[in-house]
């Protein structure tokens, strides 16, 4: 693959960044709401990769990217240090969290992976506010000072749009690559990753170490530019709003959970008020799933792929067998 | 070098599914593993490749005991497989499929993956010129770009042995490779088989079909309800009655 | 000594609502796989229901009102199943995720209908004295019912038709639909029993320790622990694990704090999917 062809969703990205900067330089509500999708853009990255890319049900990313947010506010605000120092920690402190946890429960089935999740962002929400004084409890911690070379409204949108071409050019490289196959095995069938030699377990806890990190990078994006962070900012219903955008987007391609997170902001833009949020969300996740299991950009690239098989039936007489054989097996 | 499998049992709840199962396998030898269909064939390659426990015995390469080592470390150290019912992703294509095979002697880290430094696009170079070579002495270029369910099943199973020699193994399990394969596949993978056993690989083939046993195998172990019935080479083995018995069910007449 | 069987005593009280939250949960993970996250929500929405229905009609149209709303929930999340087994990549973890949200859905429903403040029902003004510790008779209702129920379910998956055909089909769904087994329809009757014993769950966790629009989810992670802490074989085992959780919670609630007693299903959870052979069960799938 040539490094055109594999950075191609990073390019578009990037085309459509520009267009719509040169829309909204001046005007500061848009620039708001252009950070705020770049930040949930990051998020449901971090459940593409987990999700979409690896197989692994992670309910909690948004715990991932409170770890994030709360490494920076806890460094900046009570130890008045660099945000810079808190954008490490908020990249590395998840990672180290979530590696363990997936190497625990390596062995387990993605079912078991999944519940684990779940145990994990529930056991967050509960630690963050407990936390007394070191977290700020339930009140939660204000006064996040704002990133020293991006304090307007229109740097601190082209940092967080940077940040997201990174994590763009990154996975574009991590799909064709040894690593990036292993992955696509480890999701598809299990055995037969360990029958290519693949270490299952080291591939799965990276996997979602690396989906951590980007979660934790959006979680440093939303302390310092809400400069407040509490338990309820990114808690568990921000987990399933972004579940659902990258669901919505297409969980496997790199531009998909963008697209989603852009696309579910601007409509709940116009949602009346905080409580129904989760009504709606878990609504359309529901409504999607049953509806459209792949996404958008998924069923998209589907339909194309199959389009030319469909219609040529000399393909179709000599696929019968194999096909046949497929499904008989899957539904063994 | 040998692979040896000594007095190996392999249970399941109640069900012993293999039990005093030895045999060895030199480098080089094409060794055929024969038998009704639940004598426990595809259980002893689970025991080999590590896929099952094992309640008894040892398997062990050049002496050193397999025991403890994961299976994903035992395919990587030398010893690959096929499944009996091929296991693929079927929107992946050939050329994909294939080159998963060579993880063993990929550039595999994480960092590597996400940075690209020079040394591992050179690797990445190199496998895809290697697995290129691999598709067309196989006879499998013209459809290296196609998904492997737009394919016959016949030409999905040379994928699958595709995919088990690229990592260059030392003993290559085949488990039933020529099923649904046409005359002239078969005869393609006759000629591939003997020249990895020439260059020095050990070949582990289970397989129905006894021409072609006879065509490939030096020896021939005789399975019959987990326990090795036979050995010897493929003459001497279909000239004893128990052979006729325990395929037929009859007294050979 | 007194203080801790007094905790224990209550241990018991919240026990027997996991334990009756832990049925459903197992009874479905057996038949169907995967796990169904919304089983707290049904319990919170009938606790809701059956408050402020009660309020309105008087209570014995609450508990109905409730009960049926839990029925009616877990219904929802029947026919969602269904429509996800019949794609053909049936992804277990579709299911997961759809009653993960249908979970968030209720907790915002019950939010936006009810308020944030949590909500008790305290109809017993006076308590039994037993062995010089005082009792609400309320234990005594949470106690006999969970007993009576233990029993209704036994006799249920072991002694009528419905029970033997649900086992077959959760041991071998092939085999089971080739016997002539309605496998969909007993799966969608497994979800409308799973609302009702969720529903009558919630109503007592009502009478007792009260609940709120946010407590469905640690409900429903009480049930989950209490269905795996023991094996996943049956309601007996299910209560067992629920008395076990919900004694140890109230002990490190008394002693230790309030979140750290939270965070006991969850220990519970972790520690036996990480260590044991049932949690290897739910890893492997069902009973292999």
């Amino acid at each position: 693959m040539t490094l055109l062809q594999r950075q191609r969703p990073t390019l578009l990205l990037v085309t459509s960044v520009l267009l719509v900067t040169l829309t909204i330089h001046n005007r500061v509500v848009w620039l708001d709401t252009s950070v705020v999708i770049a930040i949930y853009s990051l998020l449901a990255l971090s459940v593409g990769i987990s999700y979409g890319y690896g197989g692994i049900l992670s309910v909690a990313q948004a715990a991932f990217a409170s770890i994030g947010a709360y490494a920076t506010a806890i460094v900046t605000v009570r130890y008045g240090l660099p945000s810079l120092l808190g954008l490490g920690l908020a990249l590395i402190l998840p990672a180290m969290v979530a590696y363990p946890l997936a190497r625990l429960m390596s062995r387990m089935s993605p079912l078991a992976l999944a519940i684990a999740t779940l145990v994990f962002g529930q056991a967050v929400d509960i630690g963050l506010r407990e936390g007394g004084d070191f977290t700020g409890g339930y009140i939660g911690l204000s006064g996040v000072p704002p990133v020293p070379f991006a304090e307007s409204p229109l740097a601190f949108h082209a940092l967080s749009w940077f940040a997201v071409v990174v994590v763009s050019v990154l996975l574009c490289n991590l799909t064709d690559s040894g690593f990036g196959r292993a992955v696509s095995t480890v999701r598809a069938d299990t055995f037969r990753a360990v029958a290519d030699g693949v270490d299952v377990a080291r591939v799965r806890s990276t996997v979602l170490a690396l989906s951590a990190s980007v979660a934790g990078l959006g979680g440093w994006l939303y302390a310092h530019h809400i400069s407040y962070i509490g338990p309820d900012s990114l808690g568990p219903s921000v987990s399933l709003s972004v579940m659902l955008m990258a669901v919505v987007g297409g969980a496997r391609s790199v531009l998909g959970p963008i697209l989603g997170a852009a696309l579910l902001t601007l409509i709940f833009k116009f949602v009346p008020s905080q409580e129904v949020q989760g009504m709606f969300y878990g609504g359309a996740l529901i409504a999607v799933l049953v509806l459209s299991p792949g996404g958008m950009l998924d069923l998209n690239r589907t339909l194309r792929a199959n389009l030319p098989r469909l219609l040529s039936r000399r393909n179709a007489v000599a696929a019968a067998p194999a096909a046949e054989c497929m499904a008989e097996r899957s539904a063994l | 070098m040998s692979l040896d499998v000594d007095n190996v049992a392999v249970r399941f709840g109640g069900v012993t599914a293999l039990q005093e199962a030895t045999l060895s396998l030199s480098r080089g030898e094409i060794l055929a593993v024969i038998g009704p269909n639940g004598s426990g064939k595809s259980t002893l390659f689970n025991a080999i490749t590590g896929f099952v426990e094992l309640a008894e015995g040892d398997v062990s390469v050049d002496g050193k005991s397999l025991k403890g080592i994961d299976a994903h470390k035992r395919i990587a150290g030398g010893i690959s497989r096929t499944f009996q019912t091929p296991r693929i992703d079927p929107s992946a294509t050939v050329e994909d499929a294939t080159l998963a095979g060579f993880h063993p002697r990929a550039v595999t880290g994480v960092w590597s993956a996400l940075f690209r430094p020079p040394f591992m696009r050179r690797s990445e170079r190199e496998l895809r010129q290697r697995c290129r070579q691999l598709l067309a002495d196989l006879n499998l270029s013209s459809v290296a770009e196609q998904a492997l369910n737009a394919l016959p099943m016949g030409l999905v199973r040379m994928v699958d042995i595709a995919r088990a020699m690229a990592a260059e193994p030392n003993f290559l399990l085949l488990d039933e490779p020529a099923a649904g394969l046409s005359r002239a596949e078969q005869k393609i993978f006759v000629d591939q088989v003997r020249r990895l056993a020439q260059q020095g690989v050990g070949i582990l083939l289970v397989e129905h079909n006894f021409r072609l046993v006879k065509t490939l195998a030096d020896r021939v172990v005789v399975l019959d309800r987990g326990k090795v019935l036979l050995r010897g080479t493929a003459d001497e083995v279909s000239s004893r009655p128990e052979f006729v018995q325990a395929y037929l069910g009859t007294r050979a007449s | 000594m007194h203080e801790l069987l007094e905790l224990t005593m209550r241990g018991v009280l919240l026990g027997v609502t996991y334990g009756l939250l832990a049925f459903p949960i197992s009874l479905l993970f057996i038949a169907t796989d995967t796990v169904d996250l919304a089983v707290g929500g049904y319990a919170v929405l009938a606790g809701a229901i059956a408050m402020f229905g009660g309020e309105a009609y008087g209570p014995a149209v609450g508990i109905a009102l409730g009960l049926l709303a839990a029925i009616a929930a877990s219904s929802i999340v029947g026919c969602i199943s269904l429509a996800l087994s019949r794609r053909p990549k049936n992804d277990p973890l579709a299911l997961v995720l759809a009653s993960f949200g249908f979970a968030l859905f209720i907790d915002s429903f019950v939010l936006t209908s009810f308020g944030k403040d949590p909500f008790i029902r305290q109809p017993f003004a006076e308590f039994w004295t037993i062995f010089g510790m005082r009792i609400s008779p309320q234990a005594g209702i949470n106690v006999a019912i969970g007993l009576v129920l233990v029993l209704l379910l036994y006799i249920l998956l072991y002694r009528t038709a419905w029970g033997r055909d649900m086992r077959a089909s959760a041991t071998n769904e092939v085999a089971a639909k080739l016997a002539g087994i309605p496998v969909r329809r007993l799966q969608f009757g497994t979800f409308m029993l799973a609302g009702a014993l969720a529903g009558l769950a919630g109503i007592l966790v009502l009478y007792t320790a009260g609940m709120d629009f946010a407590s469905g989810m640690h409900l429903t992670l009480a049930g989950f622990g209490a269905a795996i802490v023991f094996g996943l074989n049956g309601p007996l085992r299910g209560l067992l694990g629920g008395l076990a959780i919900g004694i140890v919670e109230t002990i490190s609630a008394g002693y230790a704090s309030g979140a750290i007693a939270t965070l006991v299903p969850l220990a519970f959870i972790f520690g036996v999917l990480t260590f044991s052979a049932s949690g290897r069960q739910v890893a492997t799938g069902s009973r292999a």
